[in-house]
């Protein structure tokens, strides 16, 4: 009697319903399940602007390589040399998620030329739901990517039309890790 | 007055005291058991009298749980009353059946839950992956039962004290939990092998899925595997699992329960016949 007395009050309790006496009024698995479902991706990544080149602003970069001799230029793109870069996300998830690292190949699209390799500068950064913020990108640029950078720069312009190839990501999401290989964006 | 309180005191069956009052307070002394997955994901505490979940940092409800652990925890309070009464009063002519009605209660209970996430554990980790074969499950079956009929027509030829009658009844029905055990493995062996014949692995194509999950208590690792158009995800969940302080209270309950249950006398003519 204890054990079918409790099971008739539980489901006299919601008018017979079998999904509200098993899962209540509230349900957090449908609800992140139809959340995930109407994800919107679309405004989740936004223009990535190169700050600094070898510490240098754009400006003074400009300025500096202006001042190079054609010898001197040559030189310069010979040599190694670094970027920092910045790019806007907006988690379009309702729950916090953690990005523990980022890397890809930054694309002049304008050339179709890989700039650098990148990777996520400072460490994991946190998300919590809906948040948007500005990740830093840190990156050792290849040879065609100074000479195409060093084109636009003697042009007085900058790249700004900049996408990531073979991108890999890791996230966590509530200590469950997520490393994936993707194409582009 | 003193003989009569002397007598009195020595007829008191105090393991069956102790096991009463803690089995009245047993319901209200914490969780047994938790889950975890991931780090909030899914943290799930859980006894006989009482279950916490919460998803996503959400907690979930539910009512029909809610109700049956009421009636749990109504029961457990009954029987450890029944145990207490039966222990103070040995010599009335109910207190034997009173202490056969709740003295192995709690015994059971933490049996249960000890088994429950052992075997789904078992099932995941083993029959989920396909490729076993039903021979094992039903062998042990079979000796579980031989072996509880054995011992219950043993135990009716030849043992002649109470109290070994009821450890040989308490065996063979922990024999009979055994075998029934296997029973369910082999159905879940059987189901895996009629709809799943490569495992839960081929469920997804180009996956890989890798099940380790804790027996009981500890930590492991699942982790899931699959090319997707041009690339490839891993997902990686750690899920731990543990005993909780309310279990090890349920232990000493059981433990003082037995020990009530079969020293219990009963009524003088019963343990005369006895």
């Amino acid at each position: 009697m204890l054990v079918v007395v409790p099971i008739l009050a539980a489901f006299a309790a919601h008018g017979w319903d079998p999904k509200a006496t098993l899962l209540g009024e509230s349900n957090p698995l449908e609800t992140q399940f139809k959340s995930l479902q109407n994800l919107n991706t679309s405004n989740m990544f936004g223009n990535m602007t190169l700050d600094r080149i070898d510490d240098m602003s754009p400006n003074d970069l400009i300025n500096y390589l202006q001042s190079l001799s054609l010898a001197e230029l040559n030189t310069y793109e010979q040599s190694s040399h670094s970027l920092n870069a910045t790019v806007q996300i907006a988690s379009p998830l309702d729950f916090p998620i953690k990005i523990k690292n980022i890397s890809g190949n930054l694309k002049c699209n304008d050339h179709s030329v890989v700039l650098a390799s990148a990777l996520l500068a400072g460490g994991e950064v946190s998300f919590s739901a809906h948040e948007t913020k500005n990740l830093s990108i840190i990156g050792t640029i290849t040879q065609d990517g100074i000479t195409d950078l060093v084109t636009h720069l003697l042009g007085g312009g900058f790249p700004t039309n900049i996408g990531i190839e073979n991108i890999r990501v890791g996230l966590d999401i509530y200590g469950i890790i997520i490393e994936g290989a993707f194409g582009s964006v | 007055m003193k003989t009569n309180l002397r007598k009195l005191v020595r007829t008191i069956n105090w393991f069956g005291v102790i096991a009463g009052i803690l089995m009245i307070v047993l319901p209200f002394a914490g969780r047994w058991w938790s889950l975890t997955v991931g780090t909030g994901m899914v943290d799930l505490t859980t006894s006989p009298f009482g279950i916490t979940t919460t998803v996503f940092g959400q907690t979930m409800e539910s009512t029909l749980a809610r109700y049956i652990f009421l009636g749990a925890t109504i029961s457990i309070i009954i029987a450890g009353l029944f145990v207490l009464f039966a222990s103070l009063l040995p010599e009335q002519w109910w207190s034997i059946r009173l202490m056969d009605f709740g003295a192995t209660k709690v015994f059971w209970m933490a049996i249960w839950l000890v088994m429950a996430p052992l075997i789904g554990a078992f099932i995941a980790n083993k029959v989920l992956l396909g490729g076993q074969t039903l021979t094992i499950y039903i062998v042990g079956a079979t000796i579980s039962i031989i072996i509880a009929v054995l011992s219950k027509y043993l135990a009716s030829k030849f043992l002649k004290k109470w109290w070994s009658k009821r450890l040989v009844k308490l065996a063979t029905n922990v024999l009979l939990m055994i075998a029934g055990l296997f029973i369910v493995l082999a159905v879940c062996v059987f189901i895996v092998g009629k709809f799943l014949p490569s495992g839960v692995s081929g469920i997804v194509p180009g996956g890989t899925l890798t099940i380790n999950v804790p027996y009981v208590s500890g930590s492991a690792v699942t982790t899931f595997s699959m090319s997707m158009g041009g690339g490839q995800a891993t997902l990686t969940l750690p899920i731990s699992m543990g005993l909780m302080s309310g279990f090890a209270l349920a232990i000493v309950t059981a433990v003082f329960s037995i020990l009530a249950w079969i020293y219990h006398p009963g009524p003088p003519e019963e343990k005369k016949k006895k």
